[in-house]
């Protein structure tokens, strides 16, 4: 059952999704169009809409996972949501998975738009892409302990890792306060004022964890040949005398990753136990 | 023989108002039910807890001896007041939808009711009118092959045709040997279909019985009904 709330959920959220990228897409094709034509008003015109529709994906998606939860669980579509012969936690988890999967496609979709137009004004500019990425990979070389490929390879991985959980915590913070929001005690509430303050309420306590979870000098150390840990001074997996090339701090993610699994587990208990479909 | 709905015991309150007040009853499998009672006498409030959609009461509310959840959603086609159906489905998508979550659902009756009904296959409920969409509610309703129907003021707010029509598609397309439980304050439309009656107000059940017994002094459900709710409508 979980595979055909995720098609349906899928189903229901890509209409509202198809047309910005749609509109991306077209724009994509006209900047390649003035691109050879050479009319760099249309170049600047359609290289700002580009930016605009990255960001209206961005604010879309956005609305769309807080409509996904507010709308079709807690709104009428509640009435049909509730009723099928799921559990709660289904329902849940199969927004959950749609959810995320479009907060990463938008968020690949913002780094593709902002790399694609950095390297159209470069190639507008000085019609020779090929020498500047040629010169900023000579400059990362001369930096100290660049990692060679295999480690990099690892290193984002680990990035792509963290920006899932960075994901997985903006839609568990969004679930849980729609959810909180339509409870009894918010009844009397405007239900988009009340997610509001309990998103607010949440982001509040979960940025001081979040601090003091920094604070603590544990980091992810990305070194020329391979990654470990550093605490403090003090290098773990790695080469005391290893050449770091970034270090990346880690306490604040692990706090995420245990925040999203309460956050799961408390949201799809009120939202079974204490949440009644207006 | 196990009631198929089986209520013990349940209140259920909304703040400090309570609207149902420690009933309890149950009902055996293939009948027809009629919910009766004013408006605000809980009926719709009993209705959603037993399809699941309140979960903050008191007491028991079983169907074939389970609470709520997947197993009773498996048994149970409802049918709510508000139109449910998500504004960018198409009739198609909606059957589609049904078809997937409920294995009792015949998907070329609902092709064919679509048709009967009139009802546009490609059209996309936000541009239907209201009539349009109860419509097809209430076929996708009709089009499972379900144990128990709970059917929540299907006759609400339409013209005696409309209603005529509802009752008449509710009639044929409900299995034999299925139950199911009707709630309405129209009981003229309806009275004629009972097998049995649930009348509900100020919290309690005031009535549970069967039609026949209460027709056996000549009475209509309607008299009954006016008898036993007519305190809603007395002036202090």
């Amino acid at each position: 059952m979980l595979g055909k709330l995720i098609k349906h959920e899928f189903k229901s959220t890509a209409h509202s999704m198809f047309a910005i990228y749609l509109s991306a897409l077209i724009t994509f094709i006209v900047m390649c169009l003035v691109f050879f034509i050479k009319n760099k008003a249309l170049m600047v015109i359609s290289s700002v809409a580009l930016g605009g529709i990255c960001v209206a994906a961005l604010v879309i998606t956005l609305f769309a996972i807080i409509g996904t939860f507010n709308k079709s669980l807690y709104g009428n579509q509640g009435y049909l949501s509730f009723t099928l012969p799921v559990t709660g936690n289904s329902l849940l988890a199969s927004k959950t998975v749609v959810s995320l999967c479009w907060v990463l496609i938008s968020f690949v979709f913002a780094i593709a738009v902002t790399l694609f137009l950095i390297f159209y004004w470069v190639a507008q500019t000085s019609e020779n892409v090929k020498s500047i990425v040629d010169t900023v990979y000579s400059m990362l070389q001369e930096m100290q302990g660049v990692p060679d490929a295999e480690t990099a390879l690892k290193s984002i991985i680990v990035i792509v890792v963290f920006m899932f959980i960075k994901a997985l915590f903006l839609i568990f913070k969004v679930s849980f306060a729609i959810t909180v929001a339509n409870t009894k005690q918010f009844q009397k509430m405007n239900t988009i004022l009340a997610a509001i303050l309990v998103y607010f309420a949440v982001y509040i306590v979960l940025t001081i964890g979040n601090i003091i979870g920094t604070l603590i000098p544990v980091q992810l150390a990305v070194a020329s040949n391979d990654i470990g840990f550093s605490i403090g001074e003090s290098l773990f997996g790695l080469a005391q005398d290893a050449k770091i090339f970034v270090s990346i701090p880690i306490l604040g993610n692990l706090f995420e990753f245990f925040v999203c699994i309460l956050l799961y587990s408390v949201t799809g208990t009120i939202m079974t136990k204490h949440v009644n479909i207006k | 023989m196990a009631p198929l709905i089986e209520v013990r015991n349940l209140s259920k309150s909304y703040g400090s108002h309570l609207v149902l007040d420690n009933i309890s009853f149950g009902f055996e499998e293939g009948q027809i039910i009629g919910l009766l009672g004013p408006n605000g006498s809980g009926k719709t409030s009993l209705i959603k807890i037993l399809v699941g959609l309140i979960n903050d009461y008191s007491g028991d509310a079983l169907i074939d001896g389970q609470r709520p959840g997947p197993y009773t959603k498996s048994l149970v086609a409802y049918l709510p007041e508000k139109t449910y159906l998500p504004e960018w489905m198409r009739p198609v998508d909606a059957i589609e939808f049904f078809s997937d979550f409920y294995a009792d659902f015949d998907k070329q009756k609902g092709f064919r009711m679509l048709d009967t009904f009139e009802l546009p296959r490609r059209q996309i409920i936000k541009s239907m009118s209201k009539g349009m969409q109860e419509k097809l509610q209430l076929m996708l309703v009709m089009c499972r092959n379900a144990r128990l129907y709970i059917l929540d003021e299907p006759l609400g707010g339409v013209d005696p045709a409309a209603r005529a029509f509802i009752l008449d598609t509710i009639m044929k397309n409900h299995p034999a040997g299925s139950t199911v439980l009707l709630s309405t304050h129209l009981i003229n439309d309806v009275e004629r279909i009972f097998d049995s009656v649930l009348m509900i107000g100020r919290g309690h059940v005031l009535i549970k019985s069967g039609v026949d017994e209460l027709r056996r002094d000549g009475r209509t459900i309607e008299d009954v009904f006016k008898e036993v709710f007519k305190y809603a409508w007395q002036v202090n």
